[in-house]
């Protein structure tokens, strides 16, 4: 599984230099300890599509291009940490190879010929540092300005730690620079084949952040089930440990899809314009009320799904659409105003997985192994 | 000419009284006779009163006819006509004889007469078919009277006439040594406990009475408790002892004190007798007259009230096979009313309505002549129901009209009919509208919806809000419910559904950790999931909202039991 984490590249006697890279970390070691990735996905529902939004750090912090840092690291966005800022300042006025930003080119420059001139110039470069009282475990990493880069090691010690006794150079933050409802999740692109149909989407396994119980919430191919670690499916566990990625789900419950069952696979039409027929289509029999969401959730597909290409049938189910849930018995309509920059996107309409003959726990068998 | 004659039962209210209509045919000639048995009309709400059985004929027309034309005959020959001196009693057979030799029916033999009327036992017609049918049943009978309401002449009369081995003991003062008998010294000496019965112990007594119950002596309280529930005392059985009755004042009464719940729950029957204050003109005067006077017993082996509890334990297998299925579905159905409005029903009690429904039935239909049309059942059992609930011995008077309005929620459900929604449970409407069970235009469904939601919403007692939470659930998991809710009541409901079950994500983890530790016995596994992350979720508000602090498990219990209440069990 890759995660985003830090890695110590420079060790100086008075500096740390550290860099964002794509660290390998089996994921035992997640479930064992408390690592959180430096990338985080806001995933919301409600707007029918998922917006699927991922960041991570490296775009707020500056490439660390100082002249002791060698090779592919060279430029990579990380962190200097001092022992106090102003050591930390003057290692990078010392070391900083001019040529990349211009403003901070111009600045360290500045500071140079100050330095030069036996003038004060640590104040000039004083807005790299981060502010005394930030960095700590309540700071929202979100807000924190792209050019401080540069923490003491106080700063840096209450917001990091190292990822493993077996990992010595790899740091990732605490729970706390995160602490914005979220939760750690290895997440698997997937292409799930349905009526012909290729639909993109995400198998999750979540990792909740208790690490007494150990316990894991898999989707695999839609199906669910939450277990102990080690009761996971060596060739799931694999897929995961291989195309995984860890990242933090925020803003979401990956974990209720469980309780769905998608019965239909609608295409959004492009003709927004049209007006559906007044009689219920075929496909609605049987579904009182549908919550209608984006196809790449990981959600369990009914045996029978039923997938709508045809755009006058998908018009005529999603006419009866009203605030993110299909009605069966609506009159036809035309398509919420809502649909219309979603058009050629694959929506769910999901029911309780209760209404069918078959449960959490059935679907969870094909997943793990052994009895409980 | 012939007219028809409608006696109404006035001046009682109490739940033994049961208002009661009498139809009667006076024919041409002034003289009654028995008209066919009325057809009862099957509205519960109609003017029109119980089936009636045959005792009810034979009232003179030139009367005005008093309340309890039963009780006392006017006749001119009132005791030419006592029924013991009319027919015979043939001990080759065991039945009581017509002249000719013929046997008679028990429903002939009781024309016109009240049953206890012939024991000396006046203005108690109305309690004699509860008390017959405990007798059939053999189960424990608890009368709860005023003081000299003649509970313990009854009893004691009763088994006089069934020549059984009667006691009577006062449970206020009677000694453990009194129950039992004296130790054996030689049995102590040899390592073992006996007892040297006496005439007052136990042993050998066919039919007791425990008078006072309700103020039994503190030592002895278990002791009675294990009597009346197992027919036992210190590990020592009582084979022969065949009816245990119990007598108490009602609760309320100055120096009375309600029934501990366990004991009253050990009483089949709970059969209030009347006072004397609330009779008829006729009955007071008869009590008054009669005073003590014990009319007798019939000569030789001649028992009224064995033969017709015979009768009665005769007529229960065909009372079983013809209305068998219909009282189960009456009681349930019962239950979950009653349940709906705080007064609960436990599955003992649940069975002990069953069998003494049954008995009830079989006791009219004994009077009868064996027939009780179907549309009358549902009035038979609301009559027998008077005496089937244990809250009064409690101290907890269960109102007439929530009986009433059981009995017709019930006697709906066991023809098949679709009800109205009850007025007032959620969970019961929630249940009823999943399996199709309810006529309910849009509006009602709508406002059934939102008072389950805002309930959901409002911070009350956490036990509203969980069975609220348990009437979402029970809408949402049911496709045949969603589908009879209208189309944007189904939007509100699904809505609430998704909501009830998404964590926010920091609880994610002790969500995980809480539900691995806790397990739902008896509920569909299928559905553990969502009744859990609404449990989890709710306790969660709670607590972040209102700083309550609730356990995440009591309070999966009680949503859980709310669930199998409203037929979530597997």
């Amino acid at each position: 599984m890759l995660m985003k984490a830090l890695r110590k590249v420079l060790f100086d006697q008075v500096v740390i230099g550290m860099v964002v890279d794509d660290v390998r970390v089996p994921i035992e070691l997640v479930t064992e300890g408390r690592m959180n990735s430096l990338e985080w996905g806001e995933v919301q529902t409600d707007c029918l599509s998922m917006r699927l939004s991922m960041k991570d750090v490296s775009s707020r912090w500056l490439p660390m291009c100082l002249d002791s840092i060698a090779g592919s690291d060279f430029g990579r966005p990380g962190l200097l940490i001092g022992r106090t800022s102003a050591v930390a300042l003057e290692y990078l006025v010392e070391h900083w190879v001019c040529g990349t930003k211009q403003k901070i080119d111009q600045t360290v420059q500045a500071a140079r010929t100050a330095r030069s001139r036996g003038e004060p110039f640590l104040h000039l470069v004083q807005s790299f540092s981060t502010h005394d009282g930030r960095g700590h475990r309540h700071r929202d990493i979100e807000e924190e300005s792209a050019e401080e880069f540069i923490w003491t090691k106080e700063q840096f010690q209450s917001a990091f730690s190292r990822a493993h006794d077996t990992m010595r150079s790899v740091y990732t933050p605490d729970r706390g620079p995160f602490d914005i409802d979220m939760m750690q999740a290895v997440v698997v692109p997937q292409r799930r084949v349905v009526g012909g149909q290729v639909i993109q989407g995400w198998d999750v396994m979540g990792l909740p952040d208790d690490r007494d119980s150990r316990s894991v919430m898999v989707s695999c191919d839609g199906g669910w089930f939450v277990g102990p670690y080690r009761r996971v499916d060596p060739r799931i566990m694999s897929r995961f440990e291989r195309h995984g990625r860890l990242v933090g789900i925020r803003n979401a419950d990956m974990t209720v899809w469980q309780n769905w069952v998608a019965k239909i696979l609608v295409k959004i039409p492009h003709n927004s314009t049209a007006v559906g027929n007044d009689t219920d289509p075929e496909c609605l029999t049987g579904i009182p009320v549908g919550k209608l969401v984006d196809a790449r959730i990981p959600v369990n597909f009914a045996p029978d799904i039923k997938v709508v290409k045809d755009p006058a049938m998908a018009l005529d189910i999603l006419c009866r659409s009203a605030r993110g849930y299909v009605m069966s018995g609506m009159g036809g309509d035309c398509l919420p105003p809502s649909f219309k920059k979603l058009a050629g996107r694959w929506l769910a309409v999901c029911v309780p997985v209760q209404w069918m003959d078959m449960g959490p726990c059935d679907i969870g068998d094909t997943v793990f192994r052994g009895a409980a | 000419m012939k007219r028809d004659i409608c006696v109404q039962r006035a001046g009682f209210t109490r739940p033994w009284a049961g208002r009661c209509v009498w139809r009667a045919a006076l024919s041409s000639s002034d003289e009654f006779r028995l008209e066919d048995i009325p057809e009862l009309d099957p509205d519960p709400d109609s003017d029109d009163g119980g089936p009636d059985d045959v005792r009810t004929a034979p009232v003179p027309a030139q009367v005005e006819l008093p309340p309890d034309v039963r009780d006392v005959p006017r006749t001119a020959h009132e005791t030419d006509t006592r029924p013991d001196a009319r027919f015979r009693w043939d001990g080759a057979v065991g039945t009581w004889v017509n002249p000719d030799g013929s046997p008679v029916s028990p429903a002939d033999f009781f024309r016109g007469w009240s049953v206890v009327s012939l024991l000396g036992i006046h203005g108690c017609r109305f309690i004699e078919d509860h008390i017959l049918a405990g007798l059939a049943l053999g189960e424990p009978v608890l009368l709860i009277g005023a003081p000299g309401g003649a509970k313990t002449a009854m009893t004691e009369r009763i088994a006089a006439d069934m020549q059984m081995r009667f006691w009577a003991y006062d449970a206020s003062k009677a000694m453990f040594e009194d129950i039992v008998g004296f130790p054996d010294p030689a049995s102590l000496s040899r390592g073992e406990v006996r007892y040297v019965p006496t005439p007052l112990s136990l042993q050998g007594k066919q039919f007791i009475l425990v008078d006072e119950v309700s103020r039994a002596h503190p030592a002895l309280q278990n002791k009675w408790l294990e009597i009346i529930r197992s027919r036992r005392v210190m590990g020592l059985e009582l084979p022969e002892m065949q009816h245990v009755f119990g007598a108490m004042n009602p609760a309320g009464l100055a120096g009375t004190v309600p029934l501990d719940e366990a004991l009253a729950g050990r009483f089949t029957l709970h059969i209030a007798v009347p006072d004397i204050n609330t009779m008829s003109d006729v009955d007071r005067r008869a009590v008054i007259e009669s005073g003590d006077r014990n009319p007798g017993l019939p000569d030789g082996q001649a028992s009224r009230i064995r033969w017709i509890v015979d009768a009665v334990r005769s007529a229960m297998p065909a009372v079983e096979s013809e209305f068998g299925i219909e009282l189960t579905t009456y009681v349930a159905e019962l239950s979950r009313y009653l349940a709906g409005k705080d007064w609960r029903l436990d599955g003992r009690r649940q069975g002990m309505i069953r069998r003494g429904l049954a008995a009830y039935v079989a006791v009219r239909k004994v009077f009868m002549h064996g027939a009780i049309p179907r549309s009358a059942l549902g009035r038979v059992l609301r009559q027998g129901l008077d005496a089937l609930m244990p809250f009064g011995a409690m101290g907890r008077e269960l109102p007439r009209i929530v009986l009433d309005g059981a009995n017709q929620y019930a006697v709906s459900a066991m023809g098949g009919n679709a009800r109205t929604l009850p007025p007032s449970d959620f969970l019961i409407a929630a249940e009823m509208v999943a399996r199709g069970r309810v006529s309910a235009d849009a509006d009602q469904m709508s406002l059934l919806v939102t008072r389950i939601l805002s309930s959901m919403d409002r911070s009350g007692r956490p036990e509203d809000q969980l069975r609220a939470a348990a009437a979402m659930l029970t809408l949402a998991l049911s496709p045949q419910a969603m589908f009879c809710l209208p189309i944007e009541t189904r939007q509100r409901v699904m809505v609430a559904f998704s909501d009830s079950l998404e964590l926010e994500s920091e609880d994610i983890g002790s969500y995980l950790n809480e539900a691995f530790k806790t397990t739902i016995e008896g509920l569909d596994p299928k559905i553990q999931e969502p009744v859990m992350r609404v449990a989890f979720n709710l306790r969660n508000r709670r607590s972040r909202h209102r700083g309550q602090s609730m356990d995440f498990e009591q309070m999966l219990q009680i949503l859980s039991r709310f669930m199998m209440e409203g037929g979530a069990a597997c």
